[in-house]
């Protein structure tokens, strides 16, 4: 490894360049305590910006030492303040240099020193805290382990504006579960807080305070009804909370306070609390969110609007027309595309570089964005896919390394695979099920997901794909999903076999027979997840369509199904599963041996007779059908039937039904009445 | 203020109608408009607050205090139309009876009945013509069947609409049937021989129609020649005998005519019955953001609405957009015309009940529209400046309404406003300035005292301003030129040695001229003159119209008592004369621009006085020589007209006045009870104001002032002090500038300047009470700053230095600069007020 090799260059330079720093860790050694002070002081000096000294003495080991002055009680005050900010300035290094203070156990150290009275020794700690925490590799739990720490945080907000910013900052790094946020909650957190949005007049401290008490509540409210509930109903000063972000959120604030406030009333209305329709959604936070997916804007900021706005409008239609009329969104976001541009890669290394890194995250960016748009709307779909290069930017994506596009790309494809019209055009002219199907080999979970969904759509009836997915193995594909962990890739996959029966050739109803197995099959149908079950029965009512195939599959599997069918009618389903298994059923009962199977079943027979009397139409009206075709006339042995059937006065139960205030219910019972009077 | 009457000549005409209502309403729409364009003088570009009836193509009707907009088409040929109607009804007729498809005429029939609504349903639509009431029925029933007419051809029935349908199913409703009867009588002679004639233009009808149709295939106004072709044939048929058969009416029937028959080929595009109406005014430039709302009331027909912009002289029979100069966003696809034919796929289309929004950026002229207060996106861009709001209908029963301030927008245009605003602030503060700026302000800090730093920094932001618009000085030169002219030499000799810059003044020179600037302001302008004379022996002699003002000044002191001459007689110690409350006022510039924002600088500074700082900074700064000599009064003046202290600027004060009437009269009473009781107020204030400093200021005046208030009612005010002895003074005097005027006239020929001077002055002697008469404006005590400044000029002239301080002259530049910048068209004048930098 190229490391080892290079070991013993690098230890021969750090000991050239350590010496000059060893004098600076012995100093903090001297009994004298005024000349520790001093040498701490020099410390202080010699390691702001330079990253090379910090990684120095911090192999010589002035961290333990430092962290020893900083805890001793007799250090006095000054010393301890001044070893606070050294251990901030070497955490505001290398993430190397904050692992190895975490590893020096810096967070209780500090955490202890928010006891002391000292003014400037507390913020001297929280600013160090505040350094380690903002770092990526600082285990987050570290903050909770002791549960007094929140509530002493909490006690320091009112001691000074930098406290109130380092703690807020804190906290909003901090706060990355549910967990957490209920943690923060419960120690009252909103009210703390809630009034650092506005009052006092140091206004350069004020606006930073401002951003970090916006920035914990967006973390706070991210998901969770309870905060956001909450959040709504709180005044500052006599005024609602939410008319505070609405304010923020003037064109004339400084950017990032426009976006997080606009984050934290997405927050709040993706929660429950605020209507999606409040003026205040859709006349501010939206538009205000569309301005941050401008090209004027930073590539940072385009990334988090658009990420933004997407999850805001993802569940409401309303909002997804309003946001794909305002300001060209849909025309702006393809500018998201252009990243690293021609003229970048030319012009300055530098820009290059920033370009290269965000490019994935713009991309992803707008594709989840275009997916929330294109959720509903076939409109905005057209209008979408009529933007240039779409597909092609789509495909692209499909097959791009970094996951997040990947998933961005398929989630994107999804909702635009929910237009008929897509499906039989640009979907075709695009092969998107290529990329599509070899995504489907060993992705990840979420992945997977989104594109098993995907591919659901892609099989429907009507969808040109269907042929060559199925030639390139879709049907073992998706039988392997159905044993997956994921409830949802269990639906996804029986809902693509499902879609992929529908209406399909004796051939390929084997073959899905064959790939899923009949034991794989039964398990599905006593699957915990309704949906799965739903489908399940989907499946083999569309597996027993026209009459041949009806009587082929139930004279080879007729006695393991009809056992099913009579579980799920004795087990506690809901209506529609029920009314599914009838329908199977109602289907059996078309074939020509294949009614036989009922016929001999005289419990089945009985449960039918049971739901032609139920409450509900909808199972009457299956069951009826299911009567119906048992009786039909002009077929062979239609009259032993009519005459078994009268005898368990089915008759008498038409009759009944004939009278029945439903009229598909009353015409159905009438129809078969006929084939009696025939 | 007089701003807003003369302003708004709609105005008036709501105030008319006696609706408070409307009132209300007009209070509001002054409200927002001044609070959208506060840059905005109304009385110079006056904005936009309905359309205008003059321009405005005769299709289109205007109601609702020419706020609602409502397509009425042609009126006029309303007659024709009915003809046009039966004509075409009948040559259908005549078609299918010759075609002998009764079949098919049944049919159609039934399928009229089907299609159309009630008669009633379709009365309330051919009331969306207001203009056609009960006097107009004809036009009403002519717009009434052209309707059940242009249905037909909508739903894609091309001929088989007879006449006889129509009428039977009008029939039973009161609505036609007399009107109709009324009409074939009117019309017998031309419906019979259109009968006559339809049924032999049939055929040939048809294969021009055939002809129309083919043509309508490769471009629309093909078709609709094709088509107007078919209208002014059937004409030709028409009977000689008929009543209309003129060659004029002849033109606006084949029009007419064509109508129906070219919505019938070109689906309903009929470019030329647009018609556009524009607003009384176009948008001025200094709105920097200007916004206006449409709702729309109906799409009428087809919604071929167009809401967008276009400059002077654009064809108003088009919708806007179409033509050069004018742009336009259209309802029935959502394309936006960019002076073209052709519009480019936009936003969303709009329609009954949608609000639409046209925001024009004057500063990057660019526009977009809202839809219902959701922003499009940009629409065009480099628009030229001076266009008006302009709306654009093309069917009947279109009909929208304009908001142009009237009530709150939909949209949120403040925040965009704000968001400009700023960023236009932000260009301001980050123009560099070069190196000095910094090291001159410390300096400026540190050795002046507040009060002055305040109107220095200020005015230096004024100078960024100013080279922001091209035109670079060296500042520092500026700021201590400035010092010295208005006489600040202890600040100026500090500035001068802090900044390394010389004076290009004896400070001598600037004692003379402070010397005597007091003695014209504390009106003793006799004293004055010989100082003067005295000092400068050149000046006068070489300036004889100076001579002359200045004589003529002083006769007016006299007659209000003040002149040395008429106090001596007075008997008066010249000593207590000393204490003119007016005479701080030496510190206002001799700058007679008139440029200088007036408005502008007394708002700022009646602002910048209420600190205490300010007051105690100032007497702090009393090595300045001329402040020293009158604190008291100094801070008096101080306290009613703050102005003095930091503009240079006359206009300032005047405006003062005009805001404080009561510290006005104060003043003025304290010049003239000086002369007659000692013991009163005046004495008194000085003493008082003199002891206590400036702390106890504020409330010793407000004493004082009421005190003056009575004395001055109980007190006649006389001539010359009432002295008989300065009377006589003052009569010989007066002939003496007779004689002098006279002269003057014999060597430099006539001044009518000079003349009305001496004629205003002498005017006084005609009333009993002068003060109280027309011309006593002249005895006011701020008639002094013009001679005073003038003389000051003219000396620093004779030493070859500027007339004006250059740094009142840059700021008056950049207030000049705003005002040229909006009258060009740059939009960015409406976020960058001079006073926004005045403290």
């Amino acid at each position: 490894m190229a490391c080892l090799l290079e070991a013993p260059l690098r230890i021969s330079v750090l000991s050239e360049v350590t010496a000059s720093s060893r004098h600076y860790v012995d100093r903090l050694f001297d009994p004298d305590p005024q000349k520790v002070l001093l040498g701490v002081i020099d410390m202080k000096n010699a390691v702001i910006g330079n990253n090379k000294q910090k990684a120095n003495l911090i192999v010589l080991g002035a961290v333990p030492r430092l962290l020893y002055l900083l805890q001793q009680d007799s250090s006095g005050a000054e010393l301890r303040t001044e070893c606070a900010v050294v251990l901030g300035s070497l955490a505001m290094g290398t993430e190397n240099n904050v692992k190895s203070l975490v590893d020096c156990h810096i967070i209780p150290a500090l955490l202890q020193g928010l006891l002391s009275q000292d003014l400037k020794f507390i913020e001297a700690c929280l600013r160090c805290l505040r350094t380690v925490f903002i770092s990526t590799v600082t285990p987050v739990q570290l903050l909770y382990t002791d549960a007094a720490v929140i509530p002493h945080l909490m006690s320091l907000l009112s001691r000074s504006r930098r406290t109130q910013e380092y703690i807020c900052q804190i906290f909003s790094h901090c706060c990355k579960t549910p967990d957490h946020q209920t943690i923060l909650y419960n120690h009252g957190a909103i009210q703390n807080i809630a009034h650092l949005l506005i009052s006092s007049s140091y206004k350069f401290l004020l606006l930073q305070v401002q951003m970090q008490a916006l920035k914990c509540f967006s973390v706070l409210a991210y998901e969770n009804p309870q905060v956001s509930m909450t959040l709504v109903n709180v005044l500052v000063d006599g005024e609602l909370l939410s008319q505070v972000f609405v304010r923020m959120m003037q064109r004339d604030k400084p950017i990032e306070m426009q976006l997080t406030a606009a984050k934290c009333l997405t927050y709040m209305c993706r929660a429950g609390a605020i209507r999606t329709d409040d003026n205040c959604i859709v006349l501010k936070t939206l538009p205000c969110l569309v301005r941050m997916c401008s090209k004027e804007r930073l590539l940072e900021e385009r990334v988090d609007g658009a990420e933004t706005l997407a999850y805001l409008i993802e569940p409401d239609v309303e909002l997804q027309r309003i946001a794909s009329i305002t300001d060209h969104l849909i025309a702006m976001l393809a500018d998201y595309f252009k990243y690293p541009s021609s003229v970048s890669a030319i012009t300055d290394i530098k820009r290059l570089d920033h370009d290269l890194k965000h490019a994935h995250e713009l991309r992803q960016a707008a594709f989840k964005l275009y997916a929330s748009l294109g959720a509903n709307d076939e409109d905005i779909r057209k209008k979408i896919i009529e933007t240039e290069n779409m597909m092609d930017r789509i495909v692209s994506g499909l097959s791009e390394s970094s996951i997040k596009v990947r998933l961005a790309a398929v989630r994107c494809l999804h909702s635009l695979s929910r237009s008929v019209q897509q499906l039989r055009t640009s979907f075709q002219d695009h092969a998107v099920w290529k990329p599509l199907m070899k995504l489907l080999q060993n992705a990840p979970e979420e992945v997977l997901v989104m594109a098993s969904s995907t591919l659901c759509n892609l099989l429907l009836e009507f969808s040109p794909s269907k042929e060559p997915i199925l030639e390139s193995g879709a049907i073992d594909l998706l039988c392997s999903l159905t044993q997956s962990e994921s409830p949802a890739l269990r639906v996804n996959g029986i809902w693509a076999l499902m879609n992929m029966a529908f209406q399909a050739e004796q051939k390929i109803k084997m073959d899905i027979l064959r790939a899923l197995s009949t034991e794989q099959l039964f398990r599905l149908l006593s699957d915990p997840d309704v949906n799965v079950l739903m489908k399940t029965l989907g499946l083999l009512r569309n597996l027993l369509s026209t009459r041949p195939h009806i009587d082929q599959i139930m004279s080879s599997h007729g006695k393991q199904i009809m056992q099913a069918v009579t579980l799920i009618l004795e087990g506690e389903h809901n209506i529609e599963v029920k009314e599914q298994t009838l329908c199977i059923l109602a289907n059996i009962a078309d074939g020509t041996t294949a009614k036989d199977l009922i016929m001999i079943n005289d419990d089945i027979l009985q449960k039918i007779k049971y739901y032609m009397g139920h409450s509900n139409v909808k199972l009457q009206l299956a069951a009826t059908f299911c009567i119906s075709n048992l009786i039909w006339n002009e077929e062979e042995g239609s009259q032993e039937r009519q005459d078994r059937l009268r005898e368990m006065g089915f008759v008498d139960i038409l009759h009944k039904l004939t009278q029945s205030t439903d009229p598909s219910l009353c015409d159905r019972a009438k129809t078969a009445m006929q084939q009696y009077l025939a | 203020m007089s701003g807003q009457a003369s302003g708004c000549g709609s105005l008036m005409s709501v105030v008319v109608h006696g609706d408070s209502a409307l009132n209300e309403q007009e209070k509001e729409l002054n409200q927002r408009l001044r609070l959208l364009y506060p840059a905005i003088n109304e009385q110079e570009t006056p904005l936009p607050r309905s359309w205008s009836p003059k321009d405005k193509f005769s299709y289109i009707g205007l109601s609702q205090n020419n706020l609602r907009v409502h397509y009425k088409g042609r009126q006029r040929a309303a007659k024709w139309q009915l003809a046009e109607f039966v004509r075409v009804a009948l040559k259908s007729e005549a078609q299918i009876l010759s075609t002998g498809r009764i079949g098919a005429w049944k049919k159609a029939s039934c399928r009229l009945i089907d299609v159309n609504q009630s008669p009633e349903d379709l009365g309330s639509q051919t009331s969306f013509f207001p203009g056609s009431g009960e006097g107009d029925s004809i036009g009403d029933r002519a717009a009434l069947l052209r309707l059940v007419l242009l249905e037909n051809f909508l739903h894609g029935e091309q001929s088989n609409r007879p006449a006889s349908t129509l009428a039977a199913w009008s029939g039973p409703k009161h609505l036609a049937q007399d009107k109709c009867s009324t009409a074939s009588k009117l019309f017998t002679g031309a419906v019979i021989s259109v009968k006559e004639s339809a049924v032999a233009a049939e055929s040939d009808g048809f294969e021009v129609c055939a002809d129309g149709r083919r043509r309508a295939v490769g471009g629309a106004e093909d078709g609709y020649t094709g088509a107007e072709s078919v209208g002014a044939r059937g004409l030709l048929r028409e009977p000689v005998g008929s009543p209309y058969s003129t060659r004029t009416a002849l033109h606006t029937v084949s029009k007419n005519y064509t109508k129906p028959l070219a919505v019938k080929e070109s689906h309903g595009k009929t470019p030329k019955d647009a018609a556009s109406v524009r607003a009384t005014h176009p948008i001025p430039a200094a709105c920097g953001i200007y916004y206006f709302e449409v709702k729309i009331v109906s799409k009428g027909r087809d919604g071929y609405m167009g809401i967008g912009l276009s400059a002077q002289g654009v064809n108003m029979n088009r919708l806007p957009g179409w033509d050069k100069q004018s742009y336009g966003y259209h309802g029935d696809d959502g394309h936006s015309f960019c002076s073209s034919g052709t519009g480019q796929p936009y936003g969303p289309t709009f329609t009954t009940g949608d609000v639409i929004g046209c925001c024009v950026n004057l500063i990057n002229n660019t526009c977009f529209y809202t839809k219902n207060g959701h922003s499009l996106g940009i629409a065009f861009t480099d628009l030229p400046p001076n266009l008006y709001p302009t709306v654009g209908l093309q069917t009947p029963g279109e009909v929208v309404d304009a908001n142009f301030g009237q009530h709150p927008f939909l949209f949120d245009i403040e925040d965009y406003r704000r968001e400009w605003q700023s960023k236009i602030q932000t260009q301001i503060d980050g123009f560099p300035t070069g190196d000095r700026e910094g090291e001159w302000q410390m300096m400026i800090q540190k050795q002046i005292t507040k009060t002055l730093q305040v109107s220095v920094t200020a005015v230096a932001k004024t100078i960024k301003r100013f080279e922001e618009t091209g035109i670079h000085e060296d500042r520092t030169r500026m700021v201590s030129s400035y010092l010295v002219h208005h006489g600040y030499c202890a600040t100026a000799e500090a500035f001068a040695k802090s900044t390394d810059q010389a004076v290009h003044e004896e400070l001598a020179s600037i004692k003379n001229r402070q010397k005597i600037q007091k003695l014209v302001l504390a009106g003793r302008m006799g004293e004055a003159i010989e100082t003067t004379q005295q000092l400068y022996p050149s000046l006068v002699e070489r300036n004889p119209n100076l001579l002359f003002m200045l004589k003529v000044r002083q006769f007016i002191e006299m007659v209000n008592g003040t002149d040395s001459e008429v106090r001596c007689l007075g008997g008066r110690s010249p000593k207590s004369q000393d204490s003119y409350p007016g005479s701080p006022r030496t510190f206002s510039s001799p700058s007679m621009s008139p440029s200088h924002s007036a408005n502008i600088h007394s708002l700022t500074l009646v602002k910048s006085s209420g600190s205490h700082g300010h007051l105690a900074g100032f007497d702090s700064n009393c090595s300045n020589g001329v402040i020293s000599n009158n604190a008291p009064n100094q801070s008096h003046c101080h306290k009613h007209q703050p102005s003095c202290l930091t503009t240079p600027d006359l206009n300032s004060i005047n405006n003062t006045r005009s805001q404080q009437p009561n510290s006005y009269t104060s003043s003025s009473n304290d010049v003239d009870m000086e002369t007659d009781r000692c013991s009163n107020g005046v004495s008194e204030l000085s003493s008082n104001g003199f002891l206590n400093g400036s702390s106890k200021h504020d409330h010793e005046m407000e004493e004082c002032e009421a005190e003056m208030d009575i004395d001055s009612t109980q007190l006649r005010r006389q001539l010359c002090g009432g002295s008989q002895a300065a009377i006589e003074r003052m009569i010989h005097f007066g002939r003496e500038l007779q004689a002098m005027s006279e002269q003057l006239r014999r060597e430099c020929g006539k001044n009518s300047t000079n003349k009305k001077m001496l004629k205003d002055a002498f005017s006084l002697l005609a009333y009993s009470d002068p003060w109280n008469s027309p011309v006593g404006y002249q005895l006011d005590s701020i008639q002094r700053e013009p001679v005073c400044s003038a003389l000051n000029s003219a000396i620093l002239e004779t030493h070859n230095l500027p007339k004006q301080p250059p740094l009142a002259q840059a700021m008056g530049q950049a207030t000049q600069c705003l005002g040229l910048m909006a009258r060009s068209g740059s939009g960015s004048c409406a976020f960058a007020a001079v006073e926004d930098y005045l403290h």
